[in-house]
């Protein structure tokens, strides 16, 4: 059984549940859909389930930091605390809307969660004048593309010389549109392949399936 | 006026020990601080609202209505834990194995409809003959990019064996160099947004002009 | 000149802070203009009549607030002045996306244009992704609940709307990284119009989807934000952000320009870098 729980269970679970969800979306047979739609709710269960590994191996390294004194351990303890006032204010009553947990996650989540994202300005802004030397003939594209693309998104363009948002809204809506929806298409037709391979059983590490 | 709220002020502190980095160019105290913050804040909500209560709602609530059967992707979300016991890691596989599943048979259903047939059906869209210059020629450079973007990814056209493909592949480069050029162009906008928003909470939420 | 090529990147973040600072402080009034994607996706909520369903999605994780917030918060007070109008809201990419919603945008709305229950309901967050987009798609009764623990047999807008089937405009304001997954799974199956608030980076993609005819408008970022608060008469932090925004723009382009003068007419006379 547990032979049979390390490969072929995974993988037939997997290839049949594809088979199920992509012949219900073009036969309409009201068991298949039952069971679609029921396989739906399975999954969703099983990530809400299973979520809590995640908080286990943070929690665990963190504990392993605390017993080897690594840098700064004692913020450790400060994540923990913190994790458990807002798992316990997110539990009481309806779920999220203690007062508390709402405050928590408004004054001290949002600024920090916001403030990580927009660290990013600073190396981009320095990278983009730094790297975008004319080199080649790729460069170069890729260069006025992004000139005429900036000068199209900034709102003062528009304002006082409009002209300058012609190029900009040419690339956007020809050139850039027509390689976006190349890419697209690429990217679908990928998805679908990658999909038939694991069906196939030609994607085990997919499942979690190392030989 | 500077705030008053104290839930301000601590917004306030905390952005600014994320960029304490560039102050010294490492993380320091106040970063950790607000790191540690941050990863305990997420755990928490991880426990309470991803598992606690979508698995009070979606099973829990159903098996008390009858659905017996909802006890089985419970168990198998359990096993999902066997990841943490020495020798039981296989157990995770299946779990695995049925997110996956789903994910891809949706995904893959879908993605058909809207991202190959719909988007191929926009392109036969595109007018060359009987319609004035301009249109003719925005239709042709479509036309080209879309073709000339798909080729380059079939890496198995290898120019020795098919011949011109070199020339189409390096088309759909360039093309792909325009869309990369406007990403870029418009992830610079995207950032300097996102610092704006917190430039915006420093000045008008906490020193109240 | 070639030292510009050298040029210390603290120098030119504190000259950005400059340029983004000063003008929240003394605001300089430039002009803006309106895309016609950001009319189109005004427009479509202008044009709802009373008794129109609708479904709005609010998939905005907190680091991405300083972009999408003033959408989120311009477009939910646009609905709620829609009389007559009833939506349910609906978030399936993290919590916290959900608990933005009711913090941030809720707080900035006035609630009481219009009934809970009858005229919307707030689902919260549905964990799963695109499984719970396909569920929630094809049943509304899937979550069981609404956001803050109330039976959904309870309420009376859901007798109405049942389905993706029953609703006449899909609104969804999301990261680019997924409104793909969105738009797949929720209105075009169902062939609803929709309009989208993505950030500036998801722009091109989502013009894929206005020409394949299956979108109708598009708020593109902080500029698209300023647009719509302009157009609904509603101004808010995105027309306050937009000098900022312009002023740092053109020194970036500038700058990148004269420092690629410099460094072809370097090349050229056989310089180094």
């Amino acid at each position: 059984m547990s032979e049979m729980l390390r490969r072929e269970i995974p993988l037939g679970l997997a290839t049949i549940i594809i088979a199920i969800l992509l012949f219900d979306h073009y036969v309409f047979i009201e068991f298949t859909r039952g069971i679609s739609a029921i396989l739906q709710d399975w999954a969703v269960v099983v990530v809400a389930t299973g979520a809590g590994i995640g908080v286990i191996n943070i929690v665990m390294r963190g504990i392993g930091n605390i017993q080897k004194r690594e840098a700064y351990w004692y913020l450790e303890i400060w994540q923990i605390v913190i994790m458990i006032i807002v798992a316990v204010t997110g539990f009481i009553g309806v779920y999220g809307t203690h007062p508390t947990y709402e405050w928590i996650m408004k004054n001290m989540y949002l600024p920090i969660d916001s403030s990580i994202y927009a660290m990013v300005m600073f190396d981009i802004t320095s990278s983009f004048y730094r790297t975008f030397r004319v080199r080649s003939r790729d460069a170069a594209v890729l260069f006025v593309c992004a000139i005429f693309t900036m000068l199209y998104n900034a709102p003062i363009t528009g304002g006082i010389a409009p002209t300058l948002l012609i190029p900009g809204k040419w690339l956007l809506d020809i050139p850039i549109t027509a390689a976006a929806r190349g890419f697209k298409i690429v990217t679908a037709l990928g998805i679908v392949g990658f999909t038939i391979r694991t069906m196939l059983w030609h994607e085990k590490p997919t499942i979690g399936v190392v030989e | 006026m500077i705030s008053t709220d104290i839930g301000v002020w601590i917004g306030a502190i905390l952005t600014i020990f994320i960029y304490s980095y560039f102050i010294t160019n490492r993380q320091n105290i106040a970063f950790r601080i607000a790191q540690t913050t941050v990863v305990g804040c997420a755990l928490g909500y991880i426990i309470a609202i991803v598992m606690a209560k979508n698995v009070d709602y979606l099973a829990i609530g159903k098996i008390a209505q009858g659905n017996i059967i909802y006890i089985i992707p419970l168990i198998i979300g359990l096993m999902m834990y066997g990841r943490l016991v020495p020798g039981y890691t296989y157990l995770a596989r299946t779990p695995i194995a049925l997110i996956v599943a789903v994910g891809l048979g949706l995904g893959a259903r879908a993605v058909f409809e809207s991202d190959v047939y719909m988007q191929i059906l926009a392109s036969s869209n595109w007018l060359i003959v009987g319609v004035n210059p301009v249109t003719a020629f925005n239709s042709i450079i479509s036309l080209i990019a879309v073709i000339t973007v798909i080729a380059y990814f079939f890496f198995t056209l290898r120019p020795e064996k098919v011949p011109g493909i070199k020339a189409i592949q390096d088309t759909g480069r360039l093309f792909l160099m325009v869309y990369f050029g406007a990403k870029f162009g418009a992830t610079i906008m995207t950032r300097l947004t996102l610092f704006l928003g917190r430039a915006q909470f420093l000045v008008y939420d906490w020193l109240g002009f | 000149m070639s030292a510009l090529l050298r040029i210390d990147r603290r120098i030119v973040w504190l000259i950005i802070l400059i340029l983004i600072f000063y003008p929240l402080i003394y605001p300089l009034g430039l002009p803006i203009h309106i895309e016609d994607l950001t009319r189109k996706y005004y427009q479509a909520i202008e044009d709802l009549q009373p008794g129109s369903l609708v479904v709005t999605t609010i998939d905005i994780e907190a680091g991405l607030w300083g972009e999408q917030g003033p959408q989120a918060i311009a477009t939910y007070k646009h609905l709620f002045d829609k009389e007559g109008v009833k939506f349910i809201q609906v978030s399936f990419y993290r919590a916290d996306c959900a608990v933005l919603f009711e913090t941030m945008v809720l707080s900035e709305v006035d609630r009481t244009k219009k009934e809970y229950g009858v005229e919307w309901i707030n689902m919260g967050y549905l964990e799963g992704k695109e499984t719970a987009m396909s569920a929630f798609a094809a049943n509304f009764m899937y979550p069981t609940k609404d956001a803050y623990g109330t039976p959904l047999e309870q309420l009376p807008l859901m007798k109405e709307m049942k389905s993706m089937e029953d609703v006449d405009l899909f609104i969804t304001v999301q990261g680019s990284g997924y409104i793909d997954t969105c738009l797949r799974q929720l209105p075009i199956p169902y062939d609803i119009p929709t309009v989208g608030a993505t950030m500036s980076m998801g722009v091109p993609d989502l013009l894929t989807y206005v020409e394949a005819g299956m979108v109708y408008g598009i708020l593109g970022g902080l500029s698209g934000a300023a647009q719509y608060e302009y157009l609904t008469g509603k101004p808010g932090l995105a027309l306050r952000g937009l000098d900022s925004l312009s002023l740092v723009h053109i020194f970036l382009i500038a700058l990148v320009i004269v420092i690629n003068i410099v460094y072809i007419s370097t090349r050229s006379s056989g310089g180094r870098e």
